[in-house]
């Protein structure tokens, strides 16, 4: 089993702007942890952080050497690419050229039908579809999905969830970052809420609770 | 109404993309209407030129007057008597675009005397006014001058049409062109990809894929000039190993200061403009076309600081007067050495975009 991605103390600001402040938290392996809070609240910074793509300001951030998969909020492929070529590129850049591994995501994702298309070309769904299968390429220890739902309609959210709830064993950890928590009330092990940089709730969803409702009772919405 | 509003829009767009519009509104026309300060001149007065003593019989006086006959179409530099291979040697390289010898007895009454001037076959721009100025040079000695002077001129190398000497400068307009357009547009197109790629990789070996690609990429519009010239019969030889050396080490340092100013400036539309102008402003004060001097001392002086004019000296020098590059090797390190500062300033670019994560 992997070892736990942990933030301690970390703060990152923008200028004068406080991305993150002081916060601590741990994702711990075979978990599915739901990071929810209002637009701002630092959820992406957090996601940022962890793929290394900025630095903290201070405080530490401490990531196993174990392969990380994302998929992030808006798309990131190569547009003048096919569906296939990007699989291929990326499958090649992160080392896991599994042909038979893509050949299911394609299926998964419903991509196969659009496999020789240009990815620029695609509708917002598609791409967001092409990303979620970027992410899992090589079958990552951890998972980060930045608003994995945004755009897609209802069955592939429902054959998205059905795919993740098969992907998560064991050793596998699965981030996800939404405003949209009730999605995933049934896989979700792990509930951390945002708000204004700061952790406001970090605690396991029993398998009486809703997460949901405790999202809003966290922020004081009903 | 609606036009109020898309009225109101604009006024918006303009306050949100204030820099660009300060750049192609104001700072470009700046820079435009101060550049014409460069262009002084339609006849060449400011070319440097190489004055060597005939013999030892030579007197300083002599030298001293030829050196002021000829500023009057010319900037005259100085050489010893047993300096004539390094002026010619010079005429070459482009430091000098004639070499006049100068005979003694200059100011001997009457005195027949006869001043050789050489210039180059394939400095194609320079053979009309190097005519004129062969005649100016005569009318001056005759009005100034005690002795009776005629002039010389002889020209050296092989004949080269305007057509074979534009196509040299073509190549290099095509490389401009490849460095500050195409490029940035190919690597801003996949910036959305930038973050996984960071993931999976890294900015520096994106970076290093686009110039190991570009780069021999380059030798096809190289080769089509070439293939076209066979076609035509003209005697230009692009694919010299100089030619396309310099050819090739020209866009790694453009394309280094194009990408630099990309990441620089976050991809925006303000990278783009400040990409042309940088491409337009090395176009007109570079002399790729014409000598160094041509129009007035000034542009002469800036397009002796710019790199560009010696990328296009070597290149000139390999594809039309068939020099190696032994004599062009102090240039060739100058810039081996800029090409490096180029690619230093495009990393500090890159760490630059880096740092500031990719939030807006």
């Amino acid at each position: 089993m992997s070892e736990p991605i942990r933030f301690a103390g970390v703060s990152k600001s923008y200028g004068d702007v406080v991305a993150l402040d002081d916060v601590d938290l741990e994702l711990r392996p075979g978990e599915v942890h739901c990071l929810v809070g209002p637009n701002g609240s630092g959820k992406t910074t957090l996601l940022d952080l962890l793929l290394g793509l900025t630095r903290p300001t201070s405080g530490t951030v401490t990531v196993p050497d174990v392969p990380l998969g994302c998929s992030f909020q808006s798309p990131t492929f190569y547009p003048g690419l096919t569906v296939t070529e990007n699989l291929d590129v990326f499958a090649r850049l992160s080392g896991c050229p599994d042909d038979a591994w893509r050949e299911r995501l394609l299926a998964v994702f419903g991509l196969d039908r659009v496999a020789g298309q240009l990815a620029g070309t695609l509708s917002g769904g598609w791409q967001k579809k092409l990303d979620l299968a970027l992410g899992f390429l090589k079958r990552p220890a951890y998972l980060l999905l930045d608003e994995p739902f945004s755009e897609l309609d209802d069955a592939s959210k429902r054959r998205l969830l059905d795919f993740l709830a098969n992907f998560c064993t064991d050793d596998r950890t699965v981030l996800v970052v939404t405003h949209h928590v009730r999605r995933f009330e049934d896989i979700v092990d792990r509930l951390t809420v945002f708000e204004g940089g700061r952790v406001r709730y970090d605690g396991a969803v029993g398998p009486d609770e809703r997460a949901h409702d405790r999202y809003l009772d966290v922020l004081g919405l009903e | 109404m609606s036009l109020r509003s898309l009225l109101y829009k604009e006024l918006r767009w303009l306050r949100h993309n204030v820099a660009t519009v300060v750049l192609v509104l104001v700072v470009l026309p700046s820079i435009v209407a101060a550049g014409t300060v460069a262009f002084q001149q339609v006849i060449p007065r400011d070319t440097p030129v190489a004055l060597v003593p005939a013999n030892e019989n030579v007197t300083e006086d002599d030298m001293t007057a030829m050196r002021g006959v000829t500023t009057f179409f010319a900037e005259p530099h100085s050489y010893e008597v047993d300096e004539r291979d390094r002026a010619m040697r010079a005429l070459t390289r482009e430091e000098v675009y004639a070499v006049f010898v100068v005979p003694p007895d200059l100011l001997e009454k009457d005195a027949d005397v006869t001043v050789e001037m050489y210039v180059e076959e394939e400095m194609v721009p320079y053979e009309q006014p190097s005519l004129a100025i062969s005649s100016i040079l005569r009318y001056q000695a005759g009005q100034v001058l005690p002795a009776d002077v005629s002039v010389e001129r002889t020209a050296v190398g092989e004949d080269r049409t305007l057509s074979e000497f534009l196509v040299s400068v073509g190549a290099m307009l095509v490389t401009m062109l490849f460095a500050f357009a195409y490029v940035p547009y190919v690597v801003a197109e996949e910036q959305q990809v930038f973050r996984r790629i960071r993931v999976e990789s890294s900015l520096w070996q994106l970076l290093a894929s686009k110039f190991v690609v570009l780069t021999p990429l380059l030798l096809v519009p190289v080769l089509t000039f070439q293939a076209i010239a066979w076609y035509l019969d003209f005697s230009v030889d692009l694919v010299a190993p100089a030619a396309i050396g310099v050819t090739l080490l020209t866009f790694v340092y453009l394309t280094a200061i194009s990408l630099g100013v990309m990441f620089l400036t976050r991809f925006r539309t303000v990278g783009r403009m400040l990409n042309v102008t940088i491409m337009f402003g090395s176009l007109a004060f570079s002399n790729l076309v014409y000598p160094a001097g041509f129009f007035s001392p000034l542009r002469r002086e800036i397009a002796k600081a710019s790199p560009l004019h010696y990328s296009m000296i070597v290149q000139r020098g390999a594809a039309l007067k068939g020099q190696g590059v032994g004599i062009y090797a102090d240039y060739l390190l100058g810039l081996t050495g800029f090409t490096v500062l180029c690619l230093c300033f495009l990393a500090g670019a890159v760490v630059y975009y880096d740092r500031g994560g990719y939030r807006e």
